[in-house]
C-alpha cells in the first residue's frame, strides 16, 4: 500500500526544483518527504481490525465466546467482570447471566447494542449483533429558535456508545454557552433499535456578564487583568470570551493560570476569576524545525509582572538556521509600560531589536528601536490594537542590493482587528476575519538618511461553510497589499534598504515558491496577493486534514502599480493534528504569466514543497 | 256428506297408521339401536364424513354394539383396531392401536355417562400441525369457570377398567415441536362407603425442542383422589415430577397433599438432599386441595442455599457473584388469613437468610405481607443483620461499566410506565441494623468499608433513601489517603442522587480534604484542609505533597489545569479519586475542548495516560502541555520582525521548556 500511494505521485513532484542544490538542504527534503510516506503507510496498513463475523472469538479461555464482525478483545478489569477473577474466591466463577449483563455494558461501549447468548455444541456464544450507528437526531425540550443541531457532525453515522451521548451533551452545551446560554441544562438519550438520538435542551434566558469578581493578586491592581478581558459588563454571556481573556492573561504570563466560574441568574450571568499567579519571572527556550528557515530556537527571559498594572519586560535572543545562506539571528529587549489606572488598556509598547539575516538574495544587519503608544479594546465579537509612535532605525547591508549602510526613523501607525473566534484558535483556525494595517513614513530631515513611506494591508477570513461543528469544510483567503515610496530625487527604491524593500514566496503567501524568492534579488516597490484554501476537516481519520490551495500574486514596479506577471501557486497539501501539534505540508506549483518587467524577476515553473509545524492558514 | 265421513274415516285411519308406525319405527330404532348403529352403518356414514372435514378409518373389523338397557339407558360397546380420525381444519391427526369401550348412558333431557365398565385407549399417537393462518380475532372473553372439568356425569358414574394410553403426542409449530406420552388410569375408590370420587394415576412425560435450543423434558407420574368432578375437590395427591432442559438444571419435585397439609420436597437428583422442602397445614372450608382455603401456615427451609446456587448456576436466574459461595440456610415463614369475602386475604411472610462462605457473611431478616384482592399489594422491610461481601480485584487504571447505560434504549418509543396500571403494588424498604451492618473489601481499601443503608422501594417511583459509606483506609500509592464517607441520598424522584463524599489525603504537614457535592451526574468538588489552606495551595498539596509557592513550573501547570478543569466540570468522580490518590506526573487542560489529560504513576512504576474525553485529537491550544517544564507552544510572534512590512505573523509551534520562578 506503500508503495501505491507513493505511486500515485510522479517521482520528480516528491523533490523540489530550487537553485540552491546543497546536500543539506536536499536531505531535508528527502526528510520532508518522510511523513507522506508514512501517513501513505499508515493509511494502507493500519485499518479496523475486521474479523469473519462466524469465527469464534474466545473471551474467557474456556469459557465464553463471542461471534462478532471486530475483534472482541477485554482487558483486564473487564475480564475479571466477564471471566471471574481467579483471585478472589467469591468472584471466581461469575454466572453466565451476570456475565453476560457485564459484557452488555463492556459491548454497549462499543457500540453493540443488541448482543444476545446462544449454546452451540455445549458452548456458550455471545452473538454480539449489529452495530449501531446513529441515524438521526431529534430535538426536545426548549432549545432557543435560532439553534440548529443539524450543524453538529460527527453524531449521525457515528456508532452509538455512551461516550457519543457525554461527548454530544458536552458539544452541544459549549455550544450553547457560546451564545449566550450560560447554564443550560442538557440531556441525551437514544433509542438503539431504531438508531435514533434524544437530545433535551432546556436553554434557559440568555444572560448578559452582570459582574465579575476578581480573587486578588499581590501586588497587582485588578485593572492588570481586566485589560485582557475580551467581554464586558452588559455583553451577552459567551463561554469563548472567558476562555480568550485567560488564554490572553496566560500567553502574556502576568497569570500562570486563570479561569472563570460562572454563576447564573435568570438573564444574568455573574463571573468569578480564579487563577493561579504562579511566579512573575519567565525563562523559557525552546526550538523547532520547517523547511524555510530550518532549525528554529531561542531563549528568553520576561518579567510578566512589574507594577501594580502589571507592566512587563523581557529580553531574549532568537535564531534559525537553515544553512549558511539563510539564516538569522536576533537580539530583542521589549517592554510593555502601563501607566494610567483609569486606562488601562493605555500602554507604551518599547522594543529594541538587533538581527542579522542571511538570505540566498541578501545578508543584513538591521537595529529598531520603537516606542508605539498603543491601546486595545473588545467589542461582543472582536477585539483590536491600534498604536502610533516613532521608531529608530540603522541598516547595514553586506550583501544584496540597496544601500550599504542607512540610518532612518519613522513614525509608524498600525491597526488590527481580530474575531474574537479567531484569535482564540489562533493554533487551529477554522473562522473568523482578521484585518490589519500599518503606514510608515521617514523623512530625510528628520534623524533620516532617506525619505520613504510604506503601508501595509492585509488579513484573512476563514468560512466554516455550514458552522458545522466540528468545522468540516473550511474555505479560507488572505490578502496582503504592501507598497514603499521612496523619492526618485534620492534613488527611488532602488537605493532603500533590504529591512525596506518587499517580497514573496513561502508558506505565508506565494506556496509555489520559496520563502522570499519573488519577485526576484532585488524586492519590488508594490506587492499583491490574494491566496485561497479548502480544507476538509475532520473527515479523514487520524487528524489528517487534506487541503487545496490557489495563490495569486503580482508585484510593481512602481509604487501602488502591478507589472506583469501574475504568479500563480495551485497544489495539494495536509494538515495533520498530531499529538504534539499542527504539521502543514504543501505541494504546490508555481508559475509565472506573462513577460517580466525586469530581467531579475523570478519566472521559474516549479513544484515547492513546504512543512511546517504550528503553522496556519 | 257420506263421502266426505268416508274420506275422513280413510284418512283418520291412514294418519292414525303412519303414527303408529312412526312410533313403532321410533320404538324399534329406540330399544333396537343395533339395528341402525353397527358397524355397516357407521363405515357408511364415515364416507360422507370427509365432506365436513373429518377423516375417519379403520383397519379390520371393528365391532359396535348398541343395546337398550332401560328405558333410557344405552349400552356402547365399540372395539376396534388402528382407528384414524383427522380433523384438516384443527390440524389434528389422532391414531390409536385399539380401542375397546364398555360404556352406559342416559339419554334423558340430555347425556349422562352412567357408568364406563371399559374404556382402554392402547398406543395413542397425535399429531397436531397447526395450519398457518391469519390470525384470529381475539375472542371475546368468556364468563366461565376456568377450572378443568371432568366430562359430565362422569363424577358420579360408575367405573370400572379405564385406561389411557397416549404412545406419542406431537404439535409441531414454527418454533419448535412439543412431544409428550403418558399413560393415565381413572378408577374410583375402592372402598365400601366411601362418597363418589374420582382417583386417578397418571405418568408421562412431555418435551419441548426448539430450534437451536437444547430440549426440555418434564416427566410426571401423579396420583390424585378428588371428590366431584372438578379438580377444585382433589383431596389427596402425590405428584412427583422431573426437569430437565435449560430453563433450569435438573430438578425433582415431589408435592404432597393429604388432609390439609401440604409437603413439597425439591432436590436437583433423585437422591439428593433437599434443596427446598417444608409444609403447609391449611384451614379450609371442604376438604380438597383447591378448595377455598381460609388460613394457612407454611413453613419451607431452602437448608443450604449452596444447593440452589448450583441448582440454577447454568440458568438465566443464577445467582450473582458474590452471593454464588455463600451457603446457609434460609427459613421461609408464611401465613395465609382470609377475612370476609370483600377483603383481601393476607399473607404475612419472613425470610431468614444465615449464608456465609469462607469470607463472605449474609445475615438478613426480611419481614413482609403480601395482600391478594383486586390488587396484589406486597410489604417488605429487609433488615440486614450483617453483611460482609467481598469485590473483585479491580485496576484503577480503566474501570469498565458495570451494568449497561439506561440512556441507550433497547427499545422503541416512549418508555410506558407499566407499573402505573399494574395490578402489583410493592413498598419494600431495605434498612441495616447498625451503620456498618454492610462491610465491603475491596482491593481499593486497606480495610472492608463500612456502608448503611436505608432504602425504599415503592412501585411507579424511583428508589429513595440514603446509602451512607464510612470511614476507610484507602489502599493506594499515597498511603495516607483515607476515604472520610460517602452519602448517596436518592431523593426519590427523577432527579439523580445526591452526593456528599469526602476523602482525605494526610501529608507530614497538611492534611487535604477533598470534598465531593452535587449529583453524580455533574459532581463538583472543594478542597478544605487543616491548618486552612487557600485552595489553590490545598490542590497543590493534594496533587504534588506541597504548596504551590514551592511547585516547579511543570507541576505549576498541571496545578494550574487541574483548577480549571475541576472549575469547568471537566473532572469526573474517577479522574478525581485517580488525581486525589495517585501521584501525578502531569495534568493538561484544554479549555477549549473542556478535555483534561493527566499521566499518573502506578503501582508497577508504569505511567497511565488519561482523558476525559473520548473524541479524537484533543482541540490544540496556544500551548499543549507534554510533561515536566515541556510543552509545545505556538508562537504568534514573528520570526522576522525586524521587517516594516511584518509580513510573517502566521503561527508556527515549537517545543518549549519553560520555569517560573
Amino acid at each position: 500500500m506503500t508503495q501505491h500511494a507513493l505511486k500515485k505521485v510522479p517521482p520528480k513532484m516528491l523533490s523540489v526544483k530550487t537553485r540552491t542544490k546543497r546536500p543539506i538542504f536536499q536531505a531535508f527534503v528527502r526528510l520532508g518527504a518522510v511523513p507522506f510516506a508514512v501517513l501513505g503507510a499508515a493509511l494502507g496498513t493500519v485499518s479496523v481490525e475486521a474479523v469473519d463475523p462466524q469465527q469464534l472469538q474466545e473471551l474467557c479461555p474456556g469459557g465464553l465466546w463471542a461471534r462478532a464482525p471486530v475483534r472482541i478483545s477485554l482487558n483486564d478489569n473487564e475480564s475479571v467482570l466477564v471471566c471471574g477473577d481467579p483471585k478472589v474466591e467469591a468472584w471466581r466463577n461469575v454466572p453466565l447471566n451476570q456475565a453476560m449483563v457485564h459484557l452488555s455494558a463492556i459491548l454497549q461501549e462499543r457500540g453493540f447494542q443488541f448482543p444476545k447468548m446462544v449454546t452451540e455444541e455445549g458452548r456458550a456464544i455471545v452473538d454480539v449483533g449489529p452495530r449501531s450507528e446513529v441515524q438521526s437526531i431529534e430535538v426536545e425540550g426548549h432549545p432557543p429558535a435560532d439553534w440548529r443541531v443539524k450543524r453538529f457532525r460527527k453524531v449521525r453515522g457515528e456508532v452509538l456508545t455512551p461516550t457519543l451521548l457525554g461527548s454530544f451533551q458536552k458539544r452541544v452545551e459549549a455550544d450553547l454557552r457560546r451564545f449566550g446560554y450560560a447554564c443550560p441544562v442538557v440531556k441525551t438519550d437514544a433509542f438503539a433499535r431504531s438508531e435514533r438520538l434524544r437530545l433535551t435542551v432546556h436553554a434557559g434566558q440568555r444572560a448578559v456578564v452582570r459582574s465579575v469578581k476578581i480573587d486578588p493578586v499581590d501586588g497587582l491592581e485588578p485593572q492588570a487583568l481586566e485589560r485582557f478581558y475580551a467581554f464586558f459588563p452588559g455583553a451577552v454571556f459567551d463561554h469563548n470570551a472567558l476562555l480568550l481573556s485567560s488564554q490572553r492573561m496566560e500567553t502574556d504570563g502576568i497569570l500562570q493560570s486563570t479561569y472563570f466560574e460562572t454563576t447564573c441568574d435568570p438573564g444574568f450571568a455573574d463571573l468569578h476569576q480564579k487563577h493561579m499567579a504562579g511566579a512573575p519571572r519567565i525563562l523559557r527556550f525552546g526550538g523547532g524545525l520547517n523547511t524555510e528557515r530550518g532549525l528554529i530556537g531561542y531563549i528568553e527571559w520576561k518579567h510578566a509582572r512589574i507594577g501594580r498594572l502589571g507592566s512587563s519586560f523581557n529580553v531574549g535572543t532568537k535564531f534559525s538556521y537553515r544553512d549558511s545562506h539563510r539564516n538569522i539571528q536576533q537580539v530583542t529587549a521589549a517592554g510593555k509600560w502601563y501607566g494610567l489606572m483609569d486606562f488601562s488598556r493605555l500602554y507604551f509598547d518599547s522594543t529594541l531589536t538587533a538581527t542579522h539575516e542571511s538570505h540566498e538574495n541578501y545578508r543584513i544587519a538591521t537595529v529598531n528601536q520603537t516606542l508605539l503608544p498603543s491601546t486595545t479594546w473588545d467589542t461582543q465579537n472582536f477585539g483590536g490594537t491600534i498604536s502610533f509612535g516613532p521608531t529608530l532605525n540603522a541598516s547595514q547591508t553586506f550583501r544584496g542590493p540597496g544601500r550599504p549602510r542607512t540610518f532612518y526613523s519613522t513614525l509608524r501607525g498600525s491597526v488590527r482587528i481580530i474575531e474574537h473566534d479567531l484569535e482564540l484558535n489562533y493554533a487551529d483556525p477554522t473562522s473568523g476575519l482578521e484585518l490589519r494595517a500599518q503606514a510608515e513614513a521617514s523623512d530625510d530631515t528628520v534623524f533620516s538618511d532617506i525619505s520613504t513611506q510604506s503601508f501595509i494591508i492585509d488579513g484573512r477570513w476563514l468560512w466554516n461553510i455550514a458552522n458545522m461543528q466540528p468545522a468540516t469544510y473550511i474555505l479560507a483567503f488572505r490578502w496582503r497589499l504592501n507598497a514603499t515610496l521612496a523619492p526618485a530625487s534620492q534613488g527611488g527604491y532602488a537605493s532603500l534598504p533590504i529591512a525596506l524593500r518587499n517580497y514573496m514566496g513561502g508558506s505565508y503567501d506565494m506556496r509555489g515558491y520559496a520563502l522570499k524568492e519573488l519577485p526576484g534579488p532585488i524586492g519590488a516597490p508594490t506587492i499583491a496577493y490574494v491566496g485561497s484554501e479548502f480544507r476538509l476537516a475532520e473527515i479523514l481519520p487520524w487528524g489528517l486534514q487534506p487541503l487545496v490551495l490557489f495563490d495569486i500574486g503580482r508585484v510593481g514596479s512602481n509604487p501602488l502599480t502591478l507589472n506583469s506577471p501574475v504568479y500563480f501557486s495551485v497544489g495539494p497539501g495536509m494538515r495533520w493534528e498530531s499529538p504534539i501539534g499542527v504539521f502543514r505540508m504543501t505541494l504546490a506549483r508555481g508559475w509565472a504569466s506573462g513577460r517580466p518587467y525586469d530581467a531579475s524577476q523570478s519566472t521559474l515553473k516549479q513544484w515547492q514543497f513546504l512543512i511546517g509545524f504550528g503553522e496556519e492558514f | 256428506m257420506r263421502i266426505l265421513k268416508r274420506i275422513f274415516t280413510i284418512l283418520s285411519v291412514t294418519l292414525l297408521s303412519i303414527v303408529v308406525f312412526a312410533v313403532l319405527v321410533v320404538g324399534v330404532a329406540w330399544f333396537f339401536p343395533s339395528l341402525w348403529l353397527n358397524e355397516t352403518t357407521v363405515r357408511m356414514a364415515s364416507r360422507f364424513l370427509p365432506e365436513v372435514g373429518v377423516n375417519v378409518h379403520w383397519q379390520g373389523p371393528a365391532n359396535i354394539e348398541v343395546e337398550t338397557t332401560s328405558l333410557f339407558g344405552k349400552r356402547v360397546r365399540v372395539q376396534t383396531e388402528k382407528l384414524c380420525v383427522g380433523i384438516a381444519d384443527a390440524g389434528t391427526d389422532t391414531c390409536v392401536d385399539s380401542l375397546d369401550l364398555d360404556a352406559t348412558v342416559l339419554l334423558r333431557f340430555g347425556f349422562k355417562i352412567q357408568r364406563i365398565d371399559k374404556l382402554v385407549i392402547k398406543g395413542a399417537r397425535v399429531t397436531v400441525v397447526p395450519m398457518a393462518s391469519a390470525p384470529e380475532a381475539p375472542k371475546e372473553e368468556e364468563d366461565s369457570d376456568s377450572s378443568f372439568q371432568l366430562p359430565v356425569g362422569l363424577d358420579t358414574a360408575v367405573l370400572g377398567q379405564i385406561h389411557l394410553g397416549l404412545h406419542s403426542l406431537a404439535v409441531r409449530t414454527s418454533d419448535g415441536t412439543i412431544g409428550g406420552r403418558a399413560e393415565l388410569s381413572l378408577s374410583q375408590p375402592d372402598k365400601a362407603g366411601a362418597e363418589k370420587g374420582l382417583a386417578w394415576m397418571a405418568y408421562g412425560e412431555a418435551s419441548y425442542r426448539a430450534k437451536n435450543a437444547p430440549p426440555e423434558r418434564l416427566k410426571f407420574d401423579l396420583a390424585a383422589v378428588q371428590a366431584r368432578h372438578s379438580v377444585d375437590s382433589i383431596r389427596k395427591l402425590d405428584l412427583t415430577a422431573e426437569y430437565r432442559g435449560s430453563f433450569l438444571l435438573p430438578l425433582h419435585l415431589k408435592l404432597g397433599f393429604e388432609d390439609r397439609k401440604v409437603h413439597l420436597d425439591i432436590t436437583n437428583a433423585k437422591a439428593a438432599p433437599s434443596i427446598l422442602v417444608g409444609d403447609m397445614y391449611m384451614t379450609k372450608s371442604e376438604k380438597g386441595l383447591f378448595s377455598e382455603l381460609t388460613d394457612a401456615k407454611a413453613k419451607f427451609m431452602i437448608e443450604d442455599f449452596a444447593r440452589v446456587v448450583a441448582a440454577i448456576r447454568k440458568t438465566p436466574f443464577a445467582v450473582p457473584s458474590p452471593l454464588n459461595v455463600l451457603g446457609g440456610p434460609v427459613e421461609i415463614l408464611a401465613e395465609y388469613h382470609t377475612g370476609k369475602k370483600s377483603e383481601p386475604a393476607n399473607i404475612p411472610m419472613t425470610v431468614t437468610t444465615t449464608l456465609k462462605s469462607r469470607t463472605q457473611l449474609f445475615n438478613t431478616k426480611t419481614e413482609g405481607k403480601l395482600e391478594l384482592g383486586q390488587k396484589t399489594k406486597l410489604t417488605l422491610n429487609a433488615n440486614i443483620k450483617s453483611i460482609l461481601l467481598m469485590m473483585p480485584t479491580l485496576d484503577l487504571q480503566k474501570i469498565p461499566p458495570i451494568f449497561p447505560d439506561g440512556r441507550i434504549h433497547t427499545t422503541d418509543g416512549t418508555v410506558l410506565d407499566t407499573d402505573e396500571n399494574s395490578s402489583f403494588e410493592y413498598f419494600v424498604t431495605i434498612q441495616t441494623e447498625q451503620p456498618n451492618s454492610i462491610l465491603i473489601v475491596s482491593n481499593v481499601a486497606k480495610q472492608p468499608i463500612p456502608i448503611g443503608l436505608n432504602l425504599r422501594l415503592m412501585s411507579g417511583q424511583p428508589i429513595a433513601g440514603k446509602i451512607h459509606a464510612g470511614r476507610a483506609q484507602l489502599d493506594v500509592l499515597r498511603r495516607n489517603a483515607s476515604l472520610q464517607k460517602v452519602d448517596l441520598e436518592f431523593p426519590g424522584t427523577s432527579t439523580p442522587p445526591r452526593l456528599n463524599a469526602e476523602l482525605s489525603v494526610k501529608y507530614s504537614e497538611y492534611t487535604v480534604f477533598v470534598h465531593v457535592f452535587g449529583n453524580t451526574e455533574k459532581p463538583d468538588f472543594f478542597l478544605t484542609s487543616d491548618p486552612p489552606l487557600s485552595d489553590a495551595d490545598a490542590m497543590s498539596v493534594l496533587l504534588f505533597g506541597q504548596t504551590a509557592s514551592e511547585l516547579d513550573s511543570g507541576e505549576s501547570d498541571s496545578l494550574a489545569g487541574t483548577q480549571a478543569a475541576v472549575a469547568n466540570r471537566a473532572v469526573n468522580l474517577a479522574s478525581m479519586y485517580l488525581l486525589a490518590t495517585t501521584p501525578i506526573e502531569s495534568v493538561g487542560y484544554d479549555p477549549v475542548s473542556n478535555t483534561v489529560s493527566a499521566r499518573v504513576r502506578l503501582r508497577d512504576g508504569t505511567t497511565l495516560q488519561m482523558k476525559s474525553s473520548g473524541r479524537g485529537v484533543a482541540g490544540v491550544g496556544l500551548r499543549q502541555r507534554l510533561g515536566g517544564p515541556w510543552s509545545v507552544r505556538t508562537e504568534i510572534e514573528n520570526m522576522n520582525n525586524n521587517s516594516s512590512t511584518d509580513e510573517e505573523r502566521s503561527a508556527s509551534a515549537v517545543l518549549e521548556w519553560s520555569k517560573r520562578y
